[in-house]
């Protein structure tokens, strides 16, 4: 088949299966069964593939049968290892290479974690309330320095929400409340994108079926 | 039919209704050319489109990393695209990878960014590579960090690293102007919080609209310089390089939706309220 | 050696790797462990598909309620097994195709579904119950119009950045510190052996 009428036969298929998990939105059917088991299918022999490409070959075959880096069959080793959970007499096995991923993956992660999300998140905090530039109009100043107090007074109030160790009463309820509605409308927001990420899924979706599928069946038979 | 029943049939509409007029308002626009969407840049994408723009052409790439599997494909690919026109336009040369667990967004690059690439000409290897995939982001990030001939031993079709022109000058991080994150989980935050304060490399994130509301406290501090958000940053950047695609195409439908929803939101809310005043 | 050992392993691999970070002589082990960890990660993958295997294979062999579908299951993964290994991979091969094809839009729709549910569930959920809830759903509301760049008369693109730059921005920088501090100390209690969940019951 040459690639011209090859290219609109696999549009039109990406349409058939787009329509038959749309299906699912009537009830579940055979069609939409058949369409999601074939796409498990593949997406576990796409990953089959892409792992032996990308880092079986080069990080193990590689390394030991063409380097001379037989270090690498240790890893090799704690891989296959993992396998012994399928026999439960010798599971126990396996939690040797949980063991050194897990404890490799947590060290790793302490001083990056801490650097990263949690030191440099409070410097970016801690600024001057007041943000007066002589550039700038009064108000614009105005408008600053509130978002900059509002910064740092907003932040405060959402950690001492998260405080357990305090009872929420009094001025440090209030302050607790404060923070709550910022978290509140922190999560308004999301929704927010949260509505538009899943709509813009199915647009890409219609738009495929509208423009691309109809092109395609225009070509074929056109 | 009494009050009391219409509010409550006002506050209980059937699910295929709300489906149906959901369809219908997706799809109408793309056939009506209605409603007029209107597109302002943010400067989450300005400041993206710039940190693009400052880096010299046919000079150290801008990495792309395609962290997004096929169900973010719909608001990402936009952006990969929006991003690739941008790059290959200028003779800004590309460096792709993909950090997505599954392998599923190597299978995204290797059609986006060839597709691309071809439209302006521009040669695999010399203009672009494609160096495949890594199942642990993290972990590769941090090791991209010490030697990227180590992460990734050969490209995504077999070819061994050493023997790609452009990675011939690339050692580490030190060597790469910027990385533009494509991401639909928390791998975008990842950029920031390992390779972004361990090795102070530039960050850019092309996220999700779910992930852009959580994403914001990074680029207050600077650790993100710039962010694409959902498909309406695809179509900011896209009236940015003056190139229509498909996050511009689909704003109308975005709209009608938006509107849509709202509207059953507020007629829900009016019945409800109404309903509990009269007991 | 069914606890001690990994709990040894995972003190010296952890600590190693949380000590590098302000140790470059140690920079040449760290690269090659994290070789290591990328190469056992990817296993722990594999072990998933696996276990996907023995469930679909199962099913099929013991001819189960709709194991017609665990066969195709099996069939596709095959043939683009075998895509992938003969012909290889790229643009135009099989098996790019059969991912364009089949998998991508597979995938997304089955993502673009949660359009429909998502608008069901805010008109049935989104009630202005308390004041918790009706400053979420004003900020939804203001959010989804601000990014549409509409009400500009109403500075309504002005409030919705406000509410994304600052209430928000606070929110989840809270949010963000907590988080931290909890992986943080989670990781340490992982690699001092206080926390071994991951051991599993101690009954395999």
């Amino acid at each position: 088949m040459d690639a011209a009428l090859a290219n609109p036969i696999w549009t039109i298929l990406a349409g058939l299966v787009t329509l038959a998990i749309f299906s699912f939105l009537y009830r579940d059917n055979p069609l939409y069964k058949m369409a999601e088991h074939i796409a498990v299918g593949l997406s576990v022999g796409f990953l089959v593939v892409t792992y032996y490409n990308n880092v079986f070959r080069p990080k193990v075959w590689d390394n030991v049968l063409h380097n001379g880096q037989f270090d690498y069959l240790i890893p090799f080793f704690l891989g296959i290892i993992l396998f012994t959970r399928f026999v439960p007499k010798i599971g126990w096995v396996s939690r040797w290479a949980l063991a050194f991923y897990i404890g490799g993956f947590s060290g790793v992660s302490i001083p990056s974690t801490l650097e990263g999300r949690v030191l440099q998140q409070t410097e970016a905090t801690i600024q001057p309330l007041l943000s007066i530039d002589s550039a700038r109009s009064w108000s614009a100043n105005f408008f600053a320095t509130v978002d900059s107090t509002f910064l740092v007074v907003g932040t405060l109030a959402c950690l001492v929400f998260f405080f357990f160790s305090l009872e929420h009463k009094g001025g440090i309820g209030r302050f607790a409340y404060f923070g709550r509605l910022c978290i509140m409308a922190g999560f308004g927001a999301s929704f927010g994108y949260t509505v538009m990420a899943r709509v813009s899924l199915l647009i890409g979706r219609i738009q495929y079926l509208t423009r691309d599928m109809v092109d395609s069946i225009g070509r074929l038979f056109g | 039919m009494q009050f009391q029943e219409i509010l409550r049939l006002l506050q209980n509409i059937d699910r295929r209704i709300i489906y149906s007029v959901l369809f219908v308002a997706v799809t109408f626009p793309f056939y009506i050319d209605w409603p007029p969407v209107r597109i302002e840049v943010s400067r989450e994408v300005e400041d993206a489109y710039n940190v693009i723009e400052s880096i010299p052409p046919h000079s150290n790439p801008l990495m792309i990393s395609f962290d997004y599997d096929p169900a973010s494909a719909a608001e990402l690919t936009p952006m990969a695209e929006a991003v690739l026109h941008h790059c290959f336009s200028r003779g800004i040369r590309v460096l792709a990878i993909s950090l997505q667990y599954s392998g599923l967004g190597a299978g995204i690059a290797s059609d986006v960014v060839p597709r691309i690439a071809a439209e302006y000409g521009r040669k695999q290897n010399v203009d672009w590579a494609f160096l495949g995939f890594q199942p642990n982001a993290v972990i590769a990030m941090l090791q991209m960090g010490e030697d990227f001939k180590k992460t990734f031993p050969i490209d995504y079709y077999g070819t061994p690293v050493n023997e790609i022109p452009l990675m011939e000058p690339i050692q580490n991080y030190d060597q790469i102007p910027a990385v533009i994150t494509l991401a639909s989980t928390a791998v975008g935050e990842y950029w920031a919080v390992y390779p972004g304060s361990r090795y102070g490399l530039k960050v850019l994130a092309g996220l999700t609209a779910v992930y852009t509301a959580d994403i914001q406290p990074f680029y207050q501090s600077g650790q993100i310089s710039g962010i694409l958000g959902g498909l309406k940053g695809a179509a900011e950047y896209e009236k940015r390089i003056d190139k229509i695609g498909d996050g511009t195409a689909g704003m109308r439908s975005q709209k009608t939706v938006h509107y849509m929803i709202i509207l059953f939101i507020v007629i829900g809310n009016i019945a409800y309220l109404l309903s509990r005043r009269r007991g | 050696m069914r606890i001690q050992l990994p709990l040894l392993i995972c003190a010296i691999v952890g600590i190693f790797m949380a000590v590098q970070y302000f140790v470059p002589a140690l920079l040449p082990i760290y690269n090659r462990l994290n070789d290591y960890l990328q190469i056992v990660y990817a296993f722990s993958i594999v072990l998933g598909v696996a276990s996907v295997l023995h469930r679909h294979g199962g099913k099929v062999q013991k001819r189960r309620k709709d194991w017609v579908y665990s066969l195709a299951a099996i069939a596709a993964m095959v043939l683009m097994m075998l895509a992938g290994f003969i012909e290889g991979r790229g643009s135009g091969t099989l098996f790019q195709n059969l991912f364009n094809a089949v998998l991508l839009p597979v995938q997304a729709t089955m993502f673009a579904l949660l359009a429909f549910y998502l608008a069901s569930a805010s008109f049935r959920a989104f009630r202005t119950r308390s004041t918790d809830a009706t400053v979420l759903l004003v900020a939804a509301v203001i959010v989804m119009i601000g990014r549409l760049d509409d009400g500009r008369s109403l500075a309504i693109p002005d409030m919705a950045r406000w509410i994304l730059n600052t209430p928000n921005l606070v929110a989840k920088r809270a949010i963000l510190i907590g988080v931290g501090l909890g992986m943080a100390s989670t990781a340490l209690k992982v690699v001092l052996g206080i926390e071994r969940s991951y051991l599993g019951s101690g009954k395999e």
